[in-house]
């Protein structure tokens, strides 16, 4: 090889490195490279396509570049940038499965809060069933025991109150009847003092009768307040003797004043009072005529229970 | 000789013209799109959940901005366009961890 010939030669060797030279990429465009390869992994592509596209753009735009020769400078610059846009694709594409994440437990939490809440409504739908069913039993007792069939009440509480009632009155009038059976001229001297002690029991049985309450649940109890009423209705009584301390049987005893009322006494000379209306404060003047003699009290009522004996002469 | 003078000066105000035409133009867009990048990331919090990122680019937008006083300008496009990058870079980051720590804590009261 002569000189001229070896010349050439290093001539083209040396256009050759350069050449090559200009082909190596540069250390910015493999790790935009690395990073879009990583963005890909990533599922970027499916959660954030729009950033992995513009870092696809960017790295197609830096390896062309660096295919036509530009500048080094620029050609890192656009490496640079797809690196970066890249690195946001990955990042947007985790954001958004960290989203879905908080929703799809959100959304898990939610049904199960809404699985209980209709567990919850089912059970009381269930036991509401079971409380009407009760009313509707007690209720079906309650008219058959007072025998009628209660119409157009508006409310289960009005209808409740209405059968007490009827059930009050139809016991109170049993109790009557039989009263009034056992007052017959001809049982009258024994039987005094037991009508005397009846109407008590009755008086008493007609304040429970009125305490008694039935509720829509269909429990039974005694309500304070209506046996209260019932026991604060004004009773008067007491004896009628003459001078000498012998009770008067038979007398007539009047009630005058803020209450009026006649009855007469037993074999003891007991009588007893008692009105419809509860117990007020107001002035009794009470009567007694035992034949040809007579006698009266005056008594300020402050109590529901009054005991007022009285002396004929 | 006078045709030869008009000719020169012809010639000395065409490269004049060149020179000025050619010469680059201080990248005030870009460096206010950096500054608005900045700012993204700032109000998402990127100074705590990505500071790396977020320092780099205002380091290279304080670059930026000495490279165009210094009358640089191809480095200081060159600078704001990669703090740019940086600060969206940042953003996406502190976007990233925000959801990510809900979604753990979403998880773990569940």
């Amino acid at each position: 090889m002569d000189l001229k010939s070896l010349k050439v030669f290093l001539v083209f060797l040396v256009f050759t490195i350069m050449g090559c030279a200009s082909y190596q990429p540069p250390a910015e465009l493999i790790m935009a490279e690395k990073a879009f390869s990583e963005a890909r992994t990533s599922q970027a592509g499916k959660y954030a396509p729009v950033e992995f596209y513009e870092a696809e753009k960017s790295l197609g735009k830096a390896k062309e570049s660096l295919k036509s020769k530009e500048n080094m400078s620029k050609v890192k610059l656009y490496a640079y940038q797809a690196q970066r846009k890249a690195e946001v694709a990955k990042a947007t594409a985790d954001t958004r499965i960290a989203e879905e994440k908080i929703k799809e437990t959100t959304k898990k939490r939610r049904k199960t809060v809404l699985n209980n809440k209709d567990a919850e409504l089912k059970a009381t739908q269930e036991k509401l069933a079971e409380l009407r069913e009760d009313a509707a039993l007690m209720k079906g007792a309650l008219l058959n025991a007072a025998g009628k069939v209660i119409v157009s009440p508006s409310s289960n509480n009005e209808r409740m109150a209405l059968l007490e009632d009827e059930l009050a009155k139809k016991r109170i009038a049993e109790k009557i009847a039989r009263l009034e059976n056992q007052l017959r001229p001809s049982a009258r001297p024994e039987k005094e003092r037991q009508i005397i002690a009846l109407q008590q029991k009755i008086l008493e049985l007609e304040a429970k009768v009125g305490g008694l309450k039935i509720n829509s649940a269909g429990e039974a109890r005694l309500s304070a307040t209506g046996a209260n009423a019932r026991a604060e209705k004004l009773v008067v009584s007491g004896t009628v003797k003459d001078s000498e301390g012998s009770p008067c049987s038979g007398a007539s005893v009047t009630l005058k004043g803020t209450y009026a009322g006649k009855t007469i006494t037993d074999s003891n000379g007991f009588y007893s009072f008692s009105t419809d209306e509860s117990a007020p404060q107001g002035l009794i003047y009470i009567t007694a005529e035992c034949g040809e003699k007579r006698g009266s009290i005056k008594i300020f009522s402050t109590d529901h229970s009054i005991k007022g004996d009285i002396i004929v002469n | 000789m006078k045709k030869k003078l008009i000719l020169f000066t012809v010639f000395v105000f065409i490269l004049f013209l060149a020179g000025s035409c050619g010469g680059m133009k201080p990248p005030l867009n870009q460096i206010t799109d950096a500054k608005m990048a900045i700012s993204k990331a700032q109000a998402l919090e990127a100074e705590h959940f990505a500071p790396l990122y977020f320092l780099k680019a205002k380091e290279k937008l304080q670059g930026a901005e000495g490279a165009v006083k210094e009358g640089n300008n191809e480095t200081a496009l060159e600078l704001a366009l990669k703090a740019k990058a940086d600060a969206e870079l940042a953003a996406a980051l502190s976007k990233k961890k925000v959801a990510e720590e809900k979604a753990r804590t979403v998880i773990e009261e569940d």
